[in-house]
């Protein structure tokens, strides 16, 4: 009998790692392969259909919890509360694989198309490191020249044609946007804020999307669209009263956003979609459908295919296809939202970034 | 609380051995660098965070208290850069206690602060949710960084 026909939910299916306190899910090195983060710093991979692939014990004491991994080439980054240490594999005919740690603590690591791993520092700033074979890697640490920053969550955006653009959460500072240089310096940052917001996450709309569009969310709900999160200084800004809960994350998925937070995972079917389509979202009724399972503590998109989201026990895969076009969940509590439409004062500016070159 | 420009003794000792505890101006608005208590939370609920972290013995290996303010299914922001959870170093016998708001990741460590574990450790958030004062998925989120 397979997992999924066990729990009679086609939409998530569990993956069991016994003995693994799991503390971060997401893609692994390939699009067939899933990556978990333990919380005492292992980690495991997997194909998607949950069968085990291997394993990686990093030997170091008192391990922290994993609460990020990227991977470019033979180089996989992992990064925790304490540090962002970097493994780079085995070359043939070799056992050992290298390890560098850049100690400071991260929220994340991201891999960029270029080719670097960016991670965001908290209030320290924003990291950024090509990775390599050398011994030796130049780490930059990016923060804005005139006052402190608090970087908390960060995507990248790659649009055909432009730069790639690095957005993150920056809690009370909002959202800040800045392109990703490939040399040793870091372009401005550009931050949008008005006073109460606290965003905790962000996610692109659409892949390739020109110009760069982007979707945050605010620790009270607060939804901010952006068509162009570059230039954008009145971005579309909602609430749905009825999302109950603290959000945590936010993810676009074949057209629709989908928010967990404290109570669960809430689909929004078709906002993004007709948000890009300049429909006047903010004042127009959206399908909120909820998908209570387990409770979820964090999760991450892999492939565009799978929603991947840690619970308290476990792991869940959801099929973003059937999350999103309605198959399972609990079509009872669906319910039609009236969205809030905010009109704050938004609160531009404009940084130059200082970079701290340090040897990784 | 507003800033403060000089230390203020609570006029309570901790409920269980009887702690004082004192309000510093470095961490009421003197020191721009240094964690803030938000100005928001009165005296005495910084206070409870402290009573209540005494009360549990959310205590690491080295004496240092933890504490949190639960608020309904979430926690109470303590300090200006949202943070949730406070530490209190340990006093010497006879002197009053203080905290301050803990960031959630580590900044960059110079040199000879380098491989110090980071606070608190996992046997602290294991105790804040054994007795009740979080659930097991903000212990999960707190653990890892992330907010509740």
């Amino acid at each position: 009998m397979s997992p999924a026909a066990a729990t009679g939910d086609p939409v998530s299916v569990p993956i069991a790692i016994p003995g693994f306190p799991v503390s971060w899910a997401g893609p692994g090195g390939r699009d067939e392969d899933f990556c978990f983060g333990s919380e005492d710093g292992r980690l495991h991979f997997t194909t998607v259909g949950g069968v085990p692939i291997g394993g990686f014990v990093s030997g170091v004491e008192n391990a922290e919890a994993i609460n990020g991994v990227a991977f470019i080439g033979p180089v996989i980054a992992v990064s925790t509360r304490a540090d962002v240490t970097f493994w780079t594999l085995p070359r043939p005919g070799s056992q050992l694989a290298q390890r560098a740690v850049f100690p400071c603590g991260a929220h994340g690591v991201l891999a960029t198309a270029a080719g670097a791993f960016v991670a965001p520092l908290g209030r320290t700033g924003l990291m950024k490191v090509r990775a390599g074979h050398a011994a030796e890697q130049l780490v930059q640490v990016g923060r804005a020249s005139g006052r402190p920053l608090s970087f908390y969550k960060a995507v990248t955006l790659h649009s055909y044609g432009r730069p790639e653009v690095i957005v993150c959460a920056a809690r009370q500072d909002g959202v800040v946007a800045t392109p990703l240089r490939t040399d040793e310096e870091w372009g401005p940052l550009s931050s949008l804020s008005f006073p109460g917001l606290d965003v905790v996450d962000v996610c692109p709309l659409g892949t390739g999307t020109t110009p760069p569009a982007v979707a945050a969310v605010g620790r009270d709900g607060t939804l901010v669209l952006f068509d162009d999160v570059l230039h954008s200084r009145n971005p579309v800004t909602l609430r749905f009263p009825q999302v109950p809960g603290v959000p945590y994350r936010v993810f676009c998925a074949l057209g629709s956003l989908i928010l967990l937070t404290s109570e669960g995972v809430f689909v929004l079917a078709g906002l993004a979609e007709r948000f890009l389509a300049g429909d006047r979202v903010a004042s127009t009724p959206c399908r909120v459908r909820p998908v209570r399972s387990r409770e979820m503590v964090d999760a991450n998109v892999c492939a565009d295919r799978w929603l991947l989201a840690v619970s308290t026990d476990g792991v869940l895969r959801f099929d973003l296809e059937r999350l999103v076009r309605d198959e399972g969940g609990e079509r009872a509590d669906e319910m039609i939202s009236k969205p809030e439409g905010l009109t704050p004062s938004w609160r531009p500016t404009e940084e130059v970034a200082e970079s701290v070159p340090m040897a990784g | 609380m507003p800033t403060l420009s000089q230390v203020v003794i609570h006029g309570d000792a901790t409920d269980k051995h009887q702690y004082r505890y004192q309000f510093t101006p470095k961490h009421h608005g003197a020191d721009p660098d240094a964690a803030q208590w938000i100005p928001a939370l009165a005296l005495d609920d910084e206070f409870s965070v402290f009573n209540t972290a005494d009360e549990h013995d959310l205590v690491d290996e080295e004496g240092r208290l933890y504490g949190v303010l639960p608020e309904r299914d979430t926690l109470r922001d303590l300090g200006t850069w949202a943070q949730q959870v406070a530490e209190f170093p340990a006093a010497r016998d006879g002197e009053a206690w203080h905290g301050y708001p803990i960031w959630a990741v580590s900044g960059l460590a110079p040199p000879n602060r380098r491989g110090e574990r980071m606070r608190p450790g996992k046997a602290v958030f294991d105790r804040l949710r054994d007795v009740g004062l979080i659930t097991e998925r903000m212990r999960k989120r707190l653990y890892k960084g992330d907010h509740v």
